[in-house]
């Protein structure tokens, strides 16, 4: 019979054969279907930590983004005209100069100005920033701020002087959103040029200057029932006017309470990891004797959310394929039996000379040596939870950043020592087991583009896995150092 | 040639009233490969609760994946191949542990090629489970599933050598302890 032929049989034989099961299975059958649900596994569970991770940065984001907008009703809504006011007609320069705030509806911009009106070099003392218009033409000088940004001192000076009321007041019952929308809707032909931009470590800075006329033309006076340029005829003092256009925006380094930006690093990471043993007391000393770095990638994606002026918070998803090496000999003292034989001569009268063999068992420690070479593999998804500590220099950003990590382990296979027949065991399990660590890292980021940074960021990471839930007659303490390289991407 | 289209026929009746989740087409499909299937799951699992918990769970996942069957294959090599498939990633849940022991040193070759015809299915299903737990899986996937020993590294978590020689320590086990049982019945 050939080798084939028995495997054959066999099969067939089996393949055959029919046990019925018990009674009531199909039964059991349908009602399992009927009532399963899609158990809700770690990984899911993993991936919805994540994504509630990435959902809570963005509503920060956002919510720090519409406390921004406010902020600059507030402050830059504050000026309006006021047709019926003589004083305010005689004021001409002052509600063309803040012509880009008329964003609010028709009841806004007739609001009436309480402040008698200042002179004009007053103003032009004041508001330093003005370019100097033709009467008739509607052209609006304006410094404007990004609605995210702090609003310029100016700005408010410019509303609060005029009106002597508030932004709130004057947008009352009015939502907030829609005066933000209303002042930024503007078509990509339409949108503010920027004037300036300066960059230093996360901070930036954006000034608008100039918007064009045919924007406020069309959206700002076009619900008035007259054309309200048409009023000023006052001569403008050119001189005063030009110094104010040509007067450089001041520059303000914005703070991070105002103006939280939203980084998503995608990272690619090499680790060198150091494996050892523990939990194990008979074991673990002797695969710590034989382990050996290894060399493992990580990549995943991480996104950090400021909260105060120098610290970010920070959270991601990473996977990993975490492969543990042991590789070497161990030397191990055993009990070997030794048969010692022992050749005597005796003198037989008869016989004569005659030998003897006496073979004598004895039991004796000998140290054995036993060579192993095997790995252990892990799928890792890791959900870092951690701070970082930013700050700038010249055009590099730095951050140092600490987290706890919460790893989830699956699809385990390797083997575990056996020091009683000096061997290895097999073992392998899909289970998924969560553990957790700990992590540092040195971060710096170089500009590459508006948008985009360059991370190079080494650290370190300690972490345990349970393998012996998986089979394993040890657990794994990780220690992994590792390079970070990636791209970060700012949003605003 | 009319029965095997017709059979064909009432194959394809049975998928397709399987997929519309008509429950006398499941119950038929059921009654077809339960016997079959069972002994699947019998040869992997440790006991017979085992195996009609694998055997529950392959059912469940046939009934709720036959829309995906392509008519060009057999019907029972896609169920037996879900079964399978289904009590490996049982035996992969639970710790697998390849024990080695001591070699045995009959050849099965010297003794009556009839050996297995006269045995029962019973028997050798008794034999087969009565293997370590390595040695059974690596012989059930191999010799009977065909799948390659490549195959069953990737399955198992274990290298390709190593499915190889605990196939042919399963094999020589198994050998040995049919001519063992035929010496006890003669």
């Amino acid at each position: 019979m050939t080798n084939n032929q028995f495997e054959k049989q066999i099969a067939d034989k089996l393949n055959q054969y029919e046990v019925q099961p018990g009674d009531g299975m199909l039964d059991s059958i349908f009602e399992k279907r009927a009532i399963k649900k899609k158990p809700v596994g770690m990984a899911r569970l993993f991936f919805a930590a994540a994504i509630i991770a990435v959902t809570v940065s963005v509503y920060l984001y956002n919510e720090n983004g519409s406390n921004g907008s406010n902020d600059f009703i507030a402050s830059s809504s504050g000026t309006a005209m006021d047709n019926k006011n003589p004083e305010t007609q005689a004021q001409p320069a002052h509600v063309k100069s803040e012509g880009l705030n008329q964003a609010a509806d028709k009841n806004s911009q007739l609001a009436t100005v309480s402040k008698p009106g200042p002179d004009k070099a007053r103003h032009v003392a004041t508001s330093g920033k003005r370019q100097v218009t033709e009467p008739g033409q509607g052209n609006r000088n304006i410094v404007a701020v990004r609605a995210t940004e702090n609003v310029s001192p100016l700005a408010k000076d410019i509303g609060n002087e005029h009106t002597g009321r508030t932004g709130n007041d004057m947008f009352a019952g009015d939502n907030g959103d829609n005066i933000a929308n209303r002042f930024f809707d503007v078509s990509s032909k339409n949108r503010p040029n920027i004037e300036s931009m300066q960059d230093k470590g996360n901070s930036h800075l954006y000034v608008y200057h100039s918007v064009k006329e045919s924007v406020l033309d069309a959206n700002t006076f076009s619900s008035l029932p007259f054309s309200p340029l048409s009023k000023f005829s006052a001569s403008y003092e050119l001189e005063n006017e030009n110094k104010l256009a040509n007067h450089a925006p001041e520059v303000k380094t914005l703070s991070r309470t105002s103006r939280k930006p939203l980084f998503i690093d995608m990272l690619y990471i090499p680790i060198l990891t150091s494996a050892g043993a523990n939990g194990n007391p008979g074991v673990q000393d002797y695969a710590n004797s034989i382990r050996r770095n290894s060399f493992n990638a990580q990549y995943g994606v991480r996104v950090s959310v400021p909260i105060c002026n120098r610290i970010s918070v920070f959270s991601g998803l990473f996977y990993q394929e975490q492969s543990n090496v042991y590789n070497g000999t161990i030397t191990k003292p055993e009990e070997v039996t030794r048969v010692n034989t022992i050749i005597t001569y005796i003198n037989d009268p008869v016989g004569n000379v005659q030998q003897v063999i006496t073979k004598e068992t004895v039991k004796i420690m000998e140290n054995k040596e036993t060579s192993y070479d095997y790995k252990n593999t892990y799928k890792l998804f890791q959900l870092p939870l951690g701070l970082s500590y930013n700050f700038g220099y010249k055009k590099i950003d730095f951050a140092f950043n600490t987290s706890a990590l919460i790893n989830m382990f699956s699809n385990s296979k390797g083997s575990s020592l056996d020091m009683e027949h000096n061997s290895t065991n097999g073992f392998a399990s899909s289970g998924k087991y969560v553990g957790i660590g700990a992590g540092f890292s040195v971060m710096s980021a170089i500009k590459v583009s508006p948008r985009f940074k360059l991370i190079f960021e080494p650290g370190i990471q300690r972490f345990n896995i349970n393998s012996m839930k998986a089979g394993n007659n040890i657990n794994e303490k990780v220690f992994n150092k590792q390079l970070m390289i990636g791209l970060r991407y700012s949003l605003f | 040639m009319w029965s095997n289209t017709q059979h064909r026929m009432k194959e394809e009746d049975l998928i397709i009233g399987c997929v519309r989740e008509d429950r006398n087409c499941q119950k038929e499909l059921y009654k077809r490969f339960a016997g079959k299937m069972m002994v699947v799951c019998l040869r992997y699992a440790n006991n017979r609760m085992e195996a009609e918990d694998m055997l529950q769970d392959g059912f469940i996942k046939i009934f709720d994946n036959i829309g995906k069957f392509k008519m060009e294959g057999s019907l029972e090599g896609w169920v037996r191949r879900i079964m399978v498939n289904t009590a490996i990633n049982k035996i992969r849940a639970n710790k697998v542990r390849f024990e080695e022991i001591s070699d045995v040193s009959e050849n099965f070759q010297d003794h009556d090629k009839n050996v297995i015809d006269r045995m029962s299915e019973q028997d050798i299903l008794d034999l087969i489970n009565k293997m370590p737990q390595g040695y059974k899986y690596v012989f059930n996937m191999y010799a009977i599933e065909g799948f390659s020993h490549k195959e069953i590294a990737d399955s198992l978590g274990i290298e390709e050598a190593s499915s190889r020689s605990q196939y042919a320590k399963a094999k020589k086990y198994l050998q040995y302890q049919i001519i063992k049982l035929e010496k006890i019945n003669l």
